[in-house]
């Protein structure tokens, strides 16, 4: 088998998608560390067993490494100073619930009607991009550690320098945030 | 009683799936006798779904072979 041609034709089709899924999880501030998680993942390719490559399924054996590259460098990005370790303060609750802690009136999503073809389309997953990027920074980040990179609770406390209490704290308000945004911006908005 | 916030929030953060069976009742009665919980349960599930189609929606080369 030809190593190169075969990284050849993977750096074309993958490259894009690969890019796509590093700019996620390493922000748009950082474009040149995407860039960077993709090109060492092809590396790491490169210099691979060539009979390894020849069994693998490229997706999967592909966005693995990616995975790992992208690790890395959120790793070294919050060790040092970023300050992930002040608990984060979820304040959207008070909008959503009374003193008795019950829903308020007019905000609890009505259940979603959609057919399936309509939340596969492109459109949808733009507003799904949509609802994630608004996010606050640091639900953003658990958020999408344990939904995109499918990273487990502790890794996600590790990397980040956070409590579990707080990992339920971000994930839960990320989750119901994108519940609200999803319910305004794809299903009608209806409420109970 | 287990109340609504409560709910959502056990449901929201993960912590129920793996939560104690006495817990795990509970939230099964909240769900049964608030509407707003269980449309929100209802939709929490479905958002699961599309998560999982938006992963794979992410992975997925792009149709003419991508950039060189």
């Amino acid at each position: 088998m030809d190593k190169s041609l075969d990284v050849d034709q993977w750096v074309r089709q993958w490259r894009a998608p690969m890019l796509r899924f590093a700019r996620l999880h390493l922000s748009h501030r950082h474009r040149e560390d995407a860039e960077d998680a993709v090109q060492d993942t092809f590396t790491a390719v490169l210099v691979a067993d060539p009979a390894t490559l020849s069994v693998v399924e490229p997706r999967r054996y592909l966005f693995g490494i990616l995975r790992n590259k992208v690790m890395d460098r959120l790793r070294k990005r919050y060790r040092p100073s970023e300050s992930m370790d002040r608990p984060y303060e979820d304040d959207l609750d008070q909008l959503l619930f009374d003193n008795r802690d019950h829903w308020l009136s007019g905000v609890a999503p009505a259940s979603w009607q959609s057919p399936d073809d309509q939340v596969e389309s492109d459109q949808f997953f733009r507003v799904v991009d949509v609802c994630v990027n608004n996010l606050p920074a640091k639900p953003a980040r658990v958020f999408s550690m344990k939904e995109f990179l499918e990273c487990d609770p502790e890794e996600i406390c590790g990397t980040l320098g956070i409590s579990k209490a707080d990992y339920w704290q971000c994930l839960s308000r990320a989750r119901k945030q994108i519940h609200l945004c999803l319910n305004q911006n794809w299903f009608a908005g209806e409420t109970l | 009683m287990m109340k609504c916030s409560e709910y959502i929030y056990q449901l929201t953060s993960g912590q129920l799936q793996d939560a104690p069976r006495a817990v795990r009742v509970e939230a099964g009665m909240h769900r049964m006798i608030c509407k707003y919980c269980r449309a929100f349960s209802r939709n929490d599930a479905t958002l699961d779904r599309m998560l999982e189609r938006y992963r794979e929606q992410l992975k997925q080369p792009d149709e003419d072979g991508g950039e060189p």
